[in-house]
């Protein structure tokens, strides 16, 4: 039972991560964002790229190769809400969506392209080390997985409640046009909102990458489904809610999904999905404007 | 000198044309009524100034120098600030953070303090409240907090949208006798944006805008007389 709770416990870490970025993006600008998970995807295929082939002739240990991903996630954020994001602000939300999901399906064929579709071996920067706790056995990966995302909740949340660009952030959320008509530069907080969406993401597919061992095509955006899922029922626009409904995903897969089969929690979590949308479709944190 | 001078202003909604030349000014220091019922073009006109919305032809100069395509963002550091009809509430921030908000434009942590303080003296209300979600304040104190908080960015124009809305008559007149108040001890110009006829008892000059165009003006004296028939006409319904 315990192995199975820090197994969900640890893949709701990364979901959280996912789920986050999602947030930080819809509630700035009210776009659902399908590429943050193959943004972090891709800078990791470069992270761990080069940690096997090396670059300018030095071999980067592995755990760079998720700061690799988090760089060039972080990067390809920007890019995007720069180049494809901006020209589509104020246009129906539909347009922003198909748009998201196209840099997601580009940026996965790139991968198959690049790549090949063999599944990339991703080692654990931690090892394969393990430990024994009442009977349960918890990898050191597992508990570095814990430890790394409450690091990265808790800073997200500093950042926004104790910094003045945080604080215009929390407002351009809140209302864009009032925010703007207040002096805050809401274009450079949505630049920045996909520029931490994007390391959030890098974050995200190392995390997911060290749990199943390898990175695939696509892999991080069927994760994105799960954090998705997990945002839906938190609530679209809060933070925290993100974390919550990330929390019960990550549980639910861990704990049905070990102990009945992976299908069955799969069912289980989008039927709570439609649940939410039909009882409370603002989410269990989310505010009510998501539902209008 | 003209601290707002807005020149054959022409603006709308994609194709659709609301303003058809409207002029106005604003001079340093002075309370500015701007009257006019439902869709008269009030509210367009200010989102205008401010940039929220393109100009289709005509010119916006703040103290003499073109400001015509602004952003709001540069306008509030350039001493004009906005308080959108409704109020604007950032309704998930408390009251302290919103008034924050407002000093977002501001870098010398002195001058936020001492707005910070003036601000929570003529509204003790606000400070009362401060660590309270905005939108959980009655509507009364929500127009004190939306002045407040433009306050906080030391304008020195304020563009107020119809500060009466949803207000009752006691709360409306009282939010008119901040307004006053504010001008006179802080020497803010104000352009106040109204259908109620009521906000013309502060006002130095007033304009009547109709169908996006201004059909009547008046300056001193003859304020009070354009009051009188305003009263009487469509605009009384309002009182
Ligand atoms: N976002 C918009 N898109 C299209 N047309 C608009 C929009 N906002 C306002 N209009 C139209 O522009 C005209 C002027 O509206 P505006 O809001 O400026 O009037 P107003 O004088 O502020 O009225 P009110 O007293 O009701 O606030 C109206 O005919 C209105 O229907
Ligand atoms: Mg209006």
């Amino acid at each position: 039972m315990l192995s199975a709770l820090v197994l969900g416990l640890a893949y709701a870490s990364a979901y959280s991560m996912l789920a986050l970025a999602v947030v930080l993006i819809y509630s700035g600008t009210r776009v659902l964002s399908l590429a943050v998970g193959e943004i972090g995807a891709f800078g990791l295929y470069a992270g761990l790229w080069s940690h096997d082939n090396g670059l300018l002739g030095v071999r980067p240990p592995v755990f760079a190769a998720a700061l690799v991903a988090m760089l060039i996630g972080g990067v390809l954020g920007l890019v995007v809400e720069r180049l494809v994001m901006r020209p589509l602000l104020g246009r129906p939300a539909l347009d922003s969506l198909v748009a998201t999901l196209a840099v997601a399906l580009f940026l996965a064929l790139l991968e198959l392209k690049l790549y090949g579709l063999d599944p990339f071996p991703a080692p654990s920067p931690v090892g394969d080390g393990s430990v024994e706790i009442g009977g349960a056995t918890l990898t050191v990966t597992e508990m570095t997985l814990l430890g790394l995302a409450a690091v990265v909740a808790l800073g997200l949340w500093l950042f926004l409640t104790r910094t003045s660009f945080g604080l215009a952030t929390r407002a351009t959320t809140s209302d864009p046009t009032v925010a703007r008509l207040l002096g805050v530069p809401v274009n450079r907080v949505y630049v920045f909102s996909w520029g931490v969406a994007g390391l959030l993401s890098g974050a995200a597919a190392a995390l997911l990458a060290n749990l199943t061992g390898s990175l695939t095509p696509f892999s991080l955006t069927s994760a994105l489904l799960s954090a998705l899922a997990g945002a839906v029922i938190g609530g679209l626009d809060s933070l925290g809610g993100a974390v919550v409904g990330s929390l019960a995903v990550g549980l639910v897969n861990g704990i049905v999904g070990s102990r009945v089969d992976p299908t069955t929690s799969a069912g289980v979590i989008f039927v709570a999905v439609l649940v939410v949308l039909v009882v409370r479709p603002r989410g269990l944190l989310g505010s009510a404007r998501v539902a209008a | 000198m003209t601290l707002l001078e807005v020149r054959d202003l022409c603006s709308g909604y994609g194709s659709l044309q609301v303003l058809f030349g409207v002029s106005l000014e604003v001079g340093e220091g002075e309370v500015v009524a701007l009257m006019g019922s439902n869709g008269a073009g009030k509210t367009t006109t200010l989102r205008t100034v401010t940039g929220l919305l393109r100009a289709m032809s005509g010119t916006v100069h703040l103290d003499g120098r073109p400001v015509t395509g602004t952003t709001p963002e540069r306008l509030v550091s350039a001493g004009v600030v906005m308080v959108p009809e409704g109020r604007g509430m950032l309704r998930d921030l408390t009251v302290a953070e919103n008034l924050a908000v407002g000093a977002y434009s501001v870098t010398d942590k002195l001058q936020v303090g001492a707005s910070l303080d003036r601000v929570y003296a003529t509204f003790p209300i606000l400070h009362e409240r401060r660590e309270q979600k905005a939108g959980t304040l009655s509507g009364g104190q929500q127009q004190m907090l939306a002045l407040g908080r433009a306050l906080m960015a030391s304008p020195r124009l304020m563009l107020v949208d119809e500060a009466s809305l949803g207000l009752s008559p006691v709360m409306t007149e009282r939010a008119f006798s901040l307004i006053a108040e504010v001008n006179r001890t802080l020497g803010v110009a104000v352009l106040i944006v109204e259908q109620n006829v009521l906000a013309l008892d502060l006002a130095d000059r007033a304009y009547v805008l109709e169908k996006g165009q201004v059909v009547a003006s008046a300056e001193g004296d003859a304020v009070r007389t354009m009051q009188g028939r305003l009263r009487t006409a469509y605009l009384g319904t309002a009182v």
